[in-house]
């Protein structure tokens, strides 16, 4: 018998009993479905995630540090030793990075975690410095109001992201220009003192709003005053988008006043940056700095940091939703063995016309394979409308509105889970269709036919 | 069906067959030591009691069940130590079955019923396959219920069907196991006229087992009768043609016949020629 001609008799034999049929298909497609959503929740999370650094900024950007003093990530990839101690990151060093072809800026990255004060509301806020160098040409994002500065001694001035407008209570980005906000220790917002606003009464029947503050500084606390003279747009800039720039004699400034103390020695930097012209030339520049002895992260590190821990997850995603498959994979074998029970006579039939032992086995696990292909069809189908109805549903709350996460999608289907999660299923149901198969194959024609 | 071979040569040659099954403890012998000989284009009966071994004997010679001792040969091949695929060739290219129950396959059409040993043999394609299966059922007077499913079908037609699936490799040997044991008496004779037909027109080897000992006399050209696992009796049948000739059944009863194997009578015998 042709496979061809085995496999159309096999999908006759599905539609007789469609019932039947279309509750194990049913069972298939729960498991497949399961197994889709969890694993395209992991992929839908591991892309938000990465998209965080899928940044122009980002990937232009080398992080230098000093030798010998294991942090960061590279010290969770390549365990806490990195080796004996390197030469020090101080600003000769930092100046002798710019020699190297492709890179347009080096810096040291100063990152003072500050409170912010304006319109007597405060807000935690990462500082970011930034020598004039850095502002070309791939940086800055988009600016809604204002410029950056144009010399390194701009003095107390700042570009504000736009997500902080609203919590310091401005209007719009153009209120904003020329304000002065006010720079401290993170940390002495609590000294603020808190003042509930009154509020008018909310209309009968309607819950009243959250209620507002108003903070008042204590006399005593040190503050910087800075200018407002740039807003840009930080919406969909991911982890960037709520750095306060500040020119960097300014951001040295203001990390001497409140940052941490970051224990280096004078003269050394923590960490420094080193800004590339294009992500091509980041590997040579990075080996560049390796040679030198220096360690160095860039966005690549963290996004094969990111794979791994996915990577892991998606195998205990994958590992629980296999429970679904399997349970199914019980239930393909209870079908077909019913099948083959109620079908003796038949198989009696079909071998007594000259049928041979494989094509009766090929009947039957084609019968299951066929079932387990529809199942992972149909389940496919409903894991991907069921993660877009969800994407749907968080873009209707507001904590997700009009976010990365939700031009993303938490549910994500990758290829290779549509066509490996139909491979599998369909693989797996013809396995369960083995045994009822073998049986039916062996089966002596003289006693099927005499079976009613 | 080879059109080389001539009629009145050995088609099948049962020596010594024996066919025993264990019930538990004891055992049954349903053949015990059969010799049989059948020639190409006769039409043999095969009766006796329930039990006397002619279902086992049908069911040896189609290459369904194997013998446990002797020797069997069709068209000079041994059956006996043949594999099962081989068997299965065997019963693809040489043996049509048709069964008391009819044994269609209950959601396949008629025509489908008849296309299946085609699809099991895979040489031709489905358009073949079609056309055959449609000249056969025209052949059986069923041209125009190609489309109906087996449950749509009287009993006579059934048959009829199954008579058709039987000849659709054209094979050399035709069992039918009381293949009008289901059947009203009226539709059960235009069942066994188209069986006879086959063994006259198309000089058909058929052997036909039943309990029905008049039937088989009256159609068979040779009646053998079995008891305990042997043949007991082996004479010749043919009281058709006196029935067909419209003489009685009586008459033919004293129609002087040769004693032997397969000697048909002569009327039979030219028009099988």
């Amino acid at each position: 018998m042709r496979l061809g001609d085995v496999a159309s008799y096999s999908l006759q034999n599905l539609r007789r009993r469609p019932l039947r049929t279309a509750l194990t298909v049913c069972g298939v497609a729960v498991g497949v479905g399961t197994l889709v959503m969890l694993v395209s929740l992991a992929s839908g999370l591991q892309r938000i995630m990465s998209s965080q650094f899928d940044r122009a900024e980002l990937v232009t950007r080398i992080v230098v540090e000093r030798k010998g003093r294991a942090r960061g990530i590279r010290a969770l990839l390549d365990g806490a030793d990195d080796g004996p101690e390197g030469p020090p990151l101080n600003d000769a060093a930092i100046a002798s990075f710019r020699e190297i072809p492709g890179v347009t800026a080096s810096y040291p990255e100063i990152a003072p975690i500050l409170g912010l004060e304006a319109n007597e509301r405060v807000v935690p806020v990462a500082g970011s410095a930034l020598p004039v160098s850095a502002l070309e040409p791939t940086y800055p994002p988009t600016l809604l109001a204002g410029r950056y500065w144009e010399a390194e001694d701009a003095g107390n001035v700042c570009v504000l992201p736009s997500v902080l407008l609203s919590q310091l209570r401005f209007r719009g980005p153009e209120e904003a220009l020329g304000a002065t906000i006010y720079a401290t220790h993170f940390q002495a917002l609590a000294r603020y003192k808190r003042e509930a606003l009154p509020q008018p009464a909310p209309p009968p029947g309607e819950e009243a709003p959250p209620p507002e503050y108003r903070y008042q500084r204590p006399g005593d606390l040190e503050v910087v005053e800075l200018s407002v003279i740039g807003v840009y747009d930080s919406q969909r800039l991911g982890i960037l988008g709520r750095m306060l720039h500040v020119p960097m004699e300014q951001g040295l400034l203001l990390q001497d006043r409140f940052g941490f103390n970051t224990g280096q020695p004078a003269g050394e930097h923590l960490r420094a940056v080193v800004r590339v012209e294009s992500h091509e030339s980041i590997d040579s520049v990075q080996s560049e700095l390796d040679r030198r002895g220096f360690k160095t992260e860039t966005v690549f590190d963290y996004l094969q940091a990111i794979e791994v821990v996915f990577s892991v997850f998606k195998v205990l995603l994958t590992f629980f939703g296999m429970v679904g498959l399997v349970v199914a994979f019980f239930g393909i074998a209870n079908t077909m063995l019913m099948a083959v029970l109620e079908r003796t006579r038949e198989i009696g039939v079909l071998k007594a016309l000259g049928a041979r032992d494989r094509d009766v086995r090929r009947v039957f696990v084609i019968e299951a394979g066929a079932i387990g292909l529809l199942g992972g069809l149909v389940g496919l189908g409903g894991g991907w409308v069921l993660g877009q109805g969800f994407n749907g549903i968080a873009n209707l709350m507001e904590a997700f509105k009009d976010s990365e996460a939700i031009a993303r999608g938490f549910f994500y289907v990758e290829t290779w889970l549509a066509l490996g999660v139909l491979g599998l299923s369909t693989l797996l149901a013809a396995g369960a269709g083995l045994y009822p198969a073998w049986r039916a194959a062996r089966l002596a024609p003289v006693e099927a036919l005499r079976r009613d | 069906m080879s059109e080389t071979k001539t009629h009145g040569e050995t088609l099948v040659e049962l020596v010594g067959v024996e066919r025993s099954y264990a019930f538990g403890e004891t055992q049954v012998r349903a053949l015990a030591g059969l010799d049989l000989t059948i020639t190409r284009g006769s039409f043999v009966g095969v009766i006796g009691r329930s039990g006397s071994g002619k279902s086992t004997l049908l069911n040896v010679l189609g290459g369904l069940d194997q013998p446990s001792a002797g020797q069997v040969l069709v068209d000079g091949t041994p059956l006996l130590g043949r594999t099962s695929d081989q068997l299965a060739a065997y019963r693809r290219s040489t043996v049509g079955f048709i069964f008391q129950s009819f044994n269609l396959v209950s959601h396949l059409t008629a025509l489908e019923n008849v296309a299946l040993p085609l699809r099991l043999a895979g040489e031709l394609g489905q358009g073949a396959r079609r056309k055959r299966a449609q000249e056969l059922l025209e052949r059986v007077g069923l041209g125009e219920r190609t489309g109906h499913r087996p449950s749509e079908l009287s009993g006579g037609e059934r048959q009829r069907v199954a008579i058709a699936r039987a000849l659709a490799n054209d094979p050399s040997l035709l069992l039918a196991d009381e293949p009008t044991g289901n059947l009203d008496s009226r539709t059960a004779e235009s069942i066994m006229a188209m069986i006879l037909s086959l063994h006259r027109d198309e000089g058909r080897t058929i052997v036909l087992v039943t309990h029905d000992t008049d039937q088989a006399e009256t159609y068979c050209e040779r009646v053998i009768e079995m008891a305990d696992g042997k043949v007991k009796d082996d004479r010749p049948g043919g009281k058709r043609d006196e029935v067909q000739a419209g003489v009685s059944l009586s008459a033919a009863d004293e129609t002087p016949v040769q004693e032997g194997v397969a000697e048909a009578p002569a009327e039979s015998a030219g028009s099988d020629a």
